[in-house]
């Protein structure tokens, strides 16, 4: 029973939708967090963070390989039955909705302070809406090569974090563990938020062409994230005293405010409307992953439908809510924890449980 | 039906698509006077004063640039009162240089001024920070003829000059990191006024308090910018070896006009600073090796063979060593760290650094500093 086998995503689509749904909510911010907890050493907590994902990730590969054939909207009622398992799709389908909504807020917070200021929330939600509705409206391919293709499209972006470099001071860095482990453990809370994202192949996974490659796809999109964030902490970590650095709050642009060239000044504007074309990838797929959730939920094919309805509920939404940039960010940190719990506990659970449902069947 | 559905569509659509472009944010040009360059200063009743001087393109203008100056609280403020005299309104964002009195450097709290150019992002953090030896306001007024626009000129004076090593080049960020750092103190470009020019007289050296607290030389900068390994390109210094007596006709001895000196330009150097502490006391040694080419030796015939290398050699290192060792104590005597040996503290002395971090000045200034220079010569030029 191959459903999904008309839509599936090659490899590296894969690595890169994995990749493109995780850089997206902490990156402007991360040396700052980071950095409030571990100093400099903040990139070894980069560092545990990324071994914590891939081991989530694996463990979420663990649960899915059981039935390769089924996402997790179809696992939960299996085991769980109709009413239990349709509970726990809703809540699922929750998560993945707070998700678009917050990473998709937390942009029109960046562009209004940084940017556009005057301009009222609603013509910025509408202008960024109009790209997600066309981008979630597809199918899992489309979103796959979108994701691959801002991937390579937008590599230059890393290029542009080696101008500061030329001020750097790489005394910042020592004496590495300056505090001993503590800070730097303490500081592995704050990478969750900037690598959720993992999740997504809950829903992915039975989209996934050759299926024996998922274990290395994830290993590959986590590491590609990873050097990623490295380089805009690392960067900034080295451009900005210790002392300083944490009363910034988006480093990683700030670090791109002295560059100046002859022809082009202020490049950290041009860098945060290449992002836009990166971080729309994280919620174009939270976005595709809660409205498939909804289509299955309710038996229909096609999540079109669903997609336009929460579209037009966010724009709703903004003209009523107007959030100030200090919500955001606390939005942003519940939904860090929040996420945790989906992107850990539930795979773990989930895995323990299908192992006894397993061995008991197997008793009988 | 379907077809009219569509074409009310797309011109909904379009509609909206009119509304999406920043019209809220948008600043024409025409409506715009740019700030090029910046002037703060103190007057004699301790009023603060905010200079200004931005293009005018208009062909009709017979001056080609409008300064103004108003009496302010606070920068931010200072701009309802530019709008109110400029044609256009004042925007910040291309600013190139910042200068600032050296009058308004005695006040404790300057710095605080400049908070809203790293709270705004549409400000940049590019602008040169300039200290002005005398009133800024001479700098505003002066009309060279034969240079480019004012505002263009300084900047590229500054530029230029940090390029040729004979000053620091301090722009806003790396004067914010300089002054939050805890372990070092901030050094600014130094400006004076002469008398048909503006000219770099070396740079300026502010204490943890905030205050200037003394400046340098061309040449003392050349040697703070190797100690802070900021070095550009190739800087040259001059060697002056005590006063040549003269005899002159009539027997008697005068200082001559053409003095013992040598010249060099340092092709590539190396420096390692190696840090201790003991009886609560931090010590730096500074090893700098430096690969040098002789480009001048003024009146020494005597030396000008290539036997004599190891002899200019060691002249040379111990005239450098002389200078180093005397920039330095007149920084700790100010109680001044320009060079960032508080970085090397907190890199690998972290216990003792964490103790005396909030006080660095006042540990720098007790600090043992010791310089071992070793120069090889490369190269004596072309001639024999």
């Amino acid at each position: 029973m191959k459903k999904y086998a008309l839509n599936d995503i090659t490899f590296f689509q894969y690595i890169f939708m994995i990749h493109g749904s995780q850089l997206g909510f902490g990156l402007l911010s991360l040396p700052a967090d980071l950095a409030k907890s571990a100093g400099t050493d903040g990139w070894i907590s980069l560092l545990f963070g990324w071994l914590l994902a891939i081991l989530g990730s694996l463990i979420t590969l663990q649960v899915m390989k059981k039935h390769p054939d089924l996402t997790v909207y179809d696992l939960l009622p299996r085991y769980f039955g109709r009413v239990l398992g349709a509970v726990m799709n809703v809540c699922l389908i929750g998560y993945f909705l707070l998700g678009f909504f917050i990473a998709f807020s937390a942009l029109i917070g960046f562009f209004k302070v940084e940017l556009l200021s005057n301009t009222p929330n609603f013509l910025m939600v509408l202008l960024f809406l109009l790209p997600t509705y066309n981008l979630a409206r597809n199918q899992v391919r489309i979103l796959g090569r979108y994701a691959e293709i801002s991937f390579w499209g937008f590599l230059w972006l890393s290029l542009v974090y080696l101008y500061p470099l030329k001020d750097s001071h790489w005394i910042h860095m020592l004496p590495i563990l300056k505090e001993g482990w503590g800070p730097v453990l303490h500081g592995i809370k704050t990478t969750g938020i900037a690598f959720l994202g993992f999740e997504i192949s809950l829903v992915l996974y039975p989209f996934l062409k050759h299926k024996e490659k998922a274990a290395a796809g994830i290993i590959i999109g986590n590491s590609i994230t990873l050097v990623m964030y490295m380089i805009v902490t690392v960067v900034s970590f080295l451009f900005f005293s210790p002392d300083d650095l944490l009363s910034y709050e988006f480093p990683t642009l700030k670090v791109l405010k002295v560059m100046e060239f002859r022809f082009l000044e202020r490049v950290e504007i041009v860098v945060l409307v290449a992002y836009v074309f990166l971080s729309i990838r994280v919620w174009t797929h939270y976005l595709f992953a809660a409205t498939f959730g909804i289509s299955r939920l309710l038996g229909k094919q096609d999540h079109k439908l669903f997609v336009k309805l929460v579209s037009i509920g966010t724009l709703l939404t903004y003209i009523f809510y107007k959030p100030s940039f200090h919500e955001m960010g606390n939005m942003l940190g519940m939904f860090g924890h929040l996420g945790w719990v989906t992107a850990f506990v539930f795979p773990c659970f989930l895995l323990a449980y299908t192992s006894i449902i397993r061995r008991k069947e197997g008793g009988r | 039906m379907n077809r009219f559905c569509q074409a009310v569509l797309v011109i909904l659509i379009a509609l909206g698509m009119a509304l999406l472009p920043g019209c809220y944010d948008q600043m024409n040009l025409e409506d715009a006077s740019i700030a090029l360059m910046l002037g703060l200063d103190v007057d004699n009743n301790g009023q603060f004063l905010v200079y200004t001087q931005s293009p005018v393109f208009s062909r009709e203008a017979k001056e080609k640039t409008e300064t103004v100056m108003v009496t302010a609280d606070s920068i931010r403020l200072s701009r309802a009162k530019f709008d109110a005299v400029f044609t256009g309104i004042t925007t910040g964002g291309k600013l190139q240089t910042i200068l600032i009195g050296k009058r308004l450097l005695q006040k404790k709290e300057w710095f605080t001024l400049f908070d809203m150019f790293y709270r705004v992002p549409k400000l940049t953090e590019t602008p040169r920070a300039v200290v002005v030896d005398g009133s800024v306001k001479d700098i505003f007024e002066f009309k060279p003829g034969d240079k480019p626009r004012l505002s263009l000129h300084m900047s590229k004076l500054i530029d230029t000059a940090n390029m040729s090593d004979i000053t620091v080049l301090t722009n806003l960020q790396e004067l914010r990191r300089q002054m939050k750092e805890k372990g070092m103190t901030p050094s600014l470009s130094l400006i004076k006024k002469g008398k048909d020019d503006v000219l770099v007289t070396g740079t300026a050296l502010i204490n943890k308090k905030n205050t200037f607290a003394g400046q340098l030389s061309l040449q003392e900068s050349t040697l703070l910018l190797i100690l802070q390994n900021q070095i550009n390109g190739v800087p040259s210094l001059v060697l002056d070896f005590g006063p040549a007596k003269e005899e002159e006709d009539g027997g008697n001895e005068t200082e001559a006009t053409v003095k013992n000196v040598i010249a060099i330009d340092i092709t590539s150097y190396k420096r390692k600073v190696h840090t201790g502490f003991s009886n609560g006391k931090f010590s730096f040694h500074v090893d700098l090796h430096f690969n040098i080419v002789i480009t001048t030796l003024q009146r020494m015939d005597s030396m000008s063979k290539r036997e004599d290398k190891p002899a200019i050699e060691r002249m040379i290192t111990s005239a450098l060593t002389k200078d180093i060792d005397a920039l330095i104590s007149k920084c700790q005597r100010a109680s001044v760290d320009p060079f960032g040996f508080g970085l090397y503290a907190r890199a690998y002395q972290y216990k003792s650094w964490k103790s005396v971090q909030n006080e660095w000045d006042k540990a720098f200034a007790e600090a043992e500093v010791g310089v071992h220079v070793k120069t090889s010569i490369k190269s004596f030029g072309v001639l024999e």
